[in-house]
């Protein structure tokens, strides 16, 4: 419930602030920032990729262990694919600043 | 820029609807997984005692399930291995339903030869560790151990003999047992007398079948000729031995 509490967290505090600083590098600094955050949130809430799970039943324990490694390494690279996108708009964004302080 | 910009959108726009379509269905799959036991059956078999684990899997969800191997280590209160069985189910897929079997073979003559005499005279546990391992749609591997103490009935629990001296010509051996195990009792029961110099007085066989959970009290008549009272001693040995299609067992035991 905790993971969940902060996923939304996360997620709601970013996008509050990038659509604040919008148009500004600020806003692309947000958006760098918030998938390096998911990237990390990712990998501790998965544990890395191995999640387990141990459950007391009437005479005997039984534990889980799932590996979600496949699951988890996409789930990075979408965010990778993200901080991609923001270094690209912060690039163009900033070739159009240098662009309007020549003409000027 | 702005090309190269929408084209990275546009991939982590359908990665992302990939993933969570992915999370609902596989979610969905998993509750949609009927997994049933049935009941438990035990068999002996010539030297083995097979503990039969019935169960089917009814994969209603839209991914295989492939390389199901149920392992499991029946082991004793030391941790020594006594039994090792795998079930191996290549394939259940999506839509199919699967009914198969996990037997646990054990076999006595194998057990009784480590030294384990003492499980057939004296009530027990064994410990059960089951591993289920198998692959979610061909991309998540999922591992699932449970360990059981399940307790081990002695066949010949709580096993009296007594020694009384013969009287006219006769000598009388009570001897009773319970069979604590799940399997029935079949087989001969040879009594043999030794003397203290360890010569064989007299021996007598009967044949025996006790019911599992039943209760075996009979006396063991024996008469004896004047060269057998003549080799009789005060004190001496009674050699009992059980002998079945599935184990030999004998046990000596002292009397006078």
């Amino acid at each position: 419930m905790f993971l969940l509490d902060l996923f939304v967290g996360i997620a709601v505090f970013f996008a509050v602030i990038t659509n604040l600083f919008s148009g500004t590098i600020f806003g692309y600094a947000f958006s760098i920032a918030r998938a390096l955050i998911m990237i990390i949130y990712f990998i501790a809430a998965f544990n890395g990729g191995i999640v387990s799970l141990t459950m007391p039943l009437r005479e005997f324990t039984v534990s889980i262990v799932v590996d979600v490694k496949a699951f988890l390494t996409i789930l990075v690279l979408v965010n990778l694919l993200g901080i991609g996108k923001s270094l690209l708009q912060v690039t163009g964004f900033l070739a159009k600043k240098v662009e309007a302080d020549k003409l000027n | 820029m702005k090309q190269a910009i929408r084209a990275l959108a546009i991939a982590t726009l359908i990665l992302w609807i990939l993933l969570i379509a992915f999370a609902i269905t596989a979610v969905y799959s998993v509750m949609n997984l009927g997994i049933n036991f049935g009941e438990t059956q035990f068999f002996s078999s010539n030297d083995n005692v097979v503990l039969s684990l019935p169960f089917s899997i009814n994969n209603q969800g839209y991914y295989d399930i492939s390389e199901l191997n149920v392992t499991t280590h029946v082991t004793d209160y030391n941790g020594t291995l006594l039994a090792l069985s795998e079930t191996f189910v290549p394939l259940i897929a999506s839509g199919s339903n699967v009914e198969t079997a996990h037997n646990i073979s054990i076999t006595l003559t194998d057990i009784l030869s480590m030294g384990y005499t003492e499980f057939l005279f004296n009530d027990s546990s064994f410990e059960l560790d089951t591993f289920v391992a198998l692959n979610f749609a061909h991309a998540i591997p999922v591992q699932i151990s449970m360990n059981l103490t399940i307790p081990w009935g002695a066949p010949f629990s709580n096993l009296s003999i007594e020694y009384i001296p013969p009287e006219n010509n006769t000598l009388v051996i009570p001897l009773s047992f319970e069979n604590h195990s799940f399997f029935d009792i079949v087989g001969t029961l040879r009594l043999e007398v030794y003397n203290n110099l360890d010569e064989l007085v007299i021996s007598e066989q009967s044949s025996l079948n006790v019911s599992s959970h039943g209760e075996y009290d009979e006396p063991f008549e024996m008469y004896l000729s004047i060269g057998d009272l003549s080799k009789l001693t005060e004190n001496g040995n009674l050699r009992l031995v059980f002998e079945s299609p599935m184990f030999t067992v004998e046990q000596w035991i002292p009397y006078g």
